[in-house]
């Protein structure tokens, strides 16, 4: 859990400094990025990091239909067994960039053997608003128990429902922990819309510069005539406060003489009460330390080290990928789908998708594929009263249930559990003629009862 | 203290134990990539959970069950090891 912990604050800070972060490339001078289309390579070229982080003139016009996967990888890494963040931006210039455009990705590390390890998605976001800020996503690939393995490439794929004219990829972060490195390992640009930003930035300037000389002379009156009314405000607050404070000193001086005469008479008779209290608290003391002692005591005997735990499962972890080979990925597995467990977020669109069905030997789709925001739902006032209602009441019950699950632990640990019996209790009777001693019928009556008992 | 001792001790036995085991294969490459995305699949879509239940009691809650469940045998344990200690009670 510490480790856990300690992963998602590192994260987080790792994020917050990386956008802070303007560190020249460290040990990488050059990256390779091949971009695949449903295997195949549509796109292919070197990224020159040494001249600094910015690469300009690479574009990715990323066409291509709807359904289709696709996959982009950075070559010539060396994490170093390392935790890799990895963090892409998408610059969405397209009308049919939507929050639904992109319904999964993945991102992944392949190392020299070709083996691929998985990342945790640490957020995900695709904004109706053609704004990078408010589109992107990253991940966090923790490769610290594969040692020194080169690591061939890094990258992500996805599966996207609509045509995407435009999607480009930009700040790749990474942090070794192996080594101490940080900073942007590379980004890709378009150069087109660098030439739209410089116009766009020139036009902005010239308008900028006539409409500042006009707010400039504006600006400039106002100052003025400001100045002059706060400097003759200013002048009578420096009386008043001046004649505060002379009061204020007088009083103080006054409280001053009082205080100190009270202390010299105190001060005797304080002293005996302080040594009077001290004997007093003695036992109380010794009690505390004793405690305190007994305490220390327990922890150190059942508490393990801060990093003991880690280690501990570390080395057992390397020992077991390395003899019981596919054997170990079922813990494997375990820890990351722990992980992402509580890396889980919620979003705020509840996406459900589906891919299209053909009809076997034609090519036909009985079921198209599609996609549906339950979210959507909850745009109407009264769905979303219910819903709400429903989460508290949800919340309700699992507390309840977790309550009483307590309650059965600490009697089954302490006592007091109880057990459901059941009795059966069988009542018999006769009906007699009184006149003759006659029996003239005879009854059987039997009821279950359950009860609970204390065992 | 103690904990660390038995933990070291059944770590080096497992280590002995798995040494004298021969190295056992790892999986196809396709067979990992097939089952590390029909797991990515399950998890990426596990965000529509957070529609029927907050995802933020699930986080809260699951741990603590967790703890609850297995909270008898760590008791059971703690007190196995605190009666071998000679502590007199009386």
């Amino acid at each position: 859990m510490k480790k856990i912990l300690f992963t998602i604050l590192f994260i987080s800070s790792i994020f917050l400094i990386s956008d802070k972060v303007n560190a020249a490339v460290v040990g990488i001078n050059t990256l390779s990025y091949d971009i695949y289309e449903n295997s195949d390579l549509v796109s292919q070229g070197s990224i020159d990091t040494q001249s600094g982080l910015s690469i300009n003139n690479v574009t990715y016009y990323n066409i291509h239909n709807p359904s289709t996967s696709n996959s982009v990888d950075i070559k010539g890494v060396n994490a170093n067994g390392s935790y890799f963040i990895f963090y892409v931006k998408l610059y969405p210039s397209s009308e049919f960039l939507s929050s639904n455009v992109i319904t999964t990705i993945n991102g992944y590390v392949r190392d020299n053997y070709s083996n691929v390890y998985n990342c945790n998605v640490n957020t995900f976001m695709v904004s109706d608003q053609k704004n990078p800020d408010l589109s992107y996503f990253s991940f966090t690939c923790d490769l610290t128990s594969l040692g020194d393995k080169q690591i061939y490439s890094f990258g992500f794929n996805y599966n996207s429902l609509t045509k995407i004219d435009d999607f480009r990829i930009s700040n790749f972060y990474f942090y070794s922990a192996h080594s101490g490195e940080s900073g942007v390992i590379g980004s890709i640009n378009n150069s087109t819309q660098n030439i739209i930003n410089n116009q766009n930035q020139m036009a902005n300037g010239i308008i900028g510069g006539a409409n500042k000389n006009t707010q400039d002379i504006i600006n400039n009156q106002t100052n003025m005539a400001n100045g002059i009314i706060s400097g003759a405000n200013q002048n009578k607050n420096d009386i008043i406060d001046n004649q505060d404070k002379n009061t204020q000193d007088v009083i103080d001086n006054s409280n001053k003489n009082h205080q100190e005469a009270e202390n010299t008479r105190k001060g005797i008779f304080g002293t005996l009460k302080s040594v009077l209290e001290s004997i007093i608290n003695l036992p109380t003391k010794l009690v505390t330390l004793l405690i305190e002692a007994l305490t220390n005591l327990l922890k150190s005997l059942f508490i393990p080290g801060d990093d003991f735990l880690n280690n501990w499962f570390n080395d057992l972890k390397g020992g077991f990928e390395k003899q019981l080979g596919f054997l170990s990925y079922p813990i494997t597995w375990i820890l990351e789908i722990l992980n992402k467990f509580l890396t889980l977020n919620d979003t705020g669109h509840y996406i459900i998708s589906w891919s299209a069905i053909k009809v076997p030997n034609f090519d036909f789709n009985i079921i198209e594929s599609g996609s549906f925001d339950l979210a959507s739902l909850l745009q109407d006032s009264t769905i979303k009263a219910f819903h709400d209602t429903y989460l508290v009441i949800i919340d309700a019950l699992m507390l309840l249930a977790f309550m009483n699950l307590c309650m059965n632990v600490y009697n089954r640990i302490f006592g007091g559990e109880v057990d459901n019996y059941e009795y059966i209790s069988v009542d018999e009777g006769y009906n007699i003629d009184v006149s003759t001693g006659e029996v003239t019928s005879q009854w059987t009556r039997q009821r279950r009862t359950r009860k609970e008992r204390v065992v | 203290m103690i904990v660390e001792a038995i933990m070291n001790l059944v770590k080096v036995l497992l280590q002995v134990v798995f040494a004298l085991l021969p190295d056992v294969p790892n999986f196809d490459i396709t067979l990992l990539d097939s089952l590390t995305k029909y797991i990515d699949m399950i998890f990426n879509n596990l965000g529509l959970l957070g529609f029927f239940v907050r995802i933020s009691t699930i986080k809260t809650l699951v741990p603590l069950v967790i703890i609850a469940i297995n909270f008898e045998d760590v008791y059971h344990f703690v007190m196995w090891v605190v009666k071998k200690l000679p502590i007199s009670t009386n």
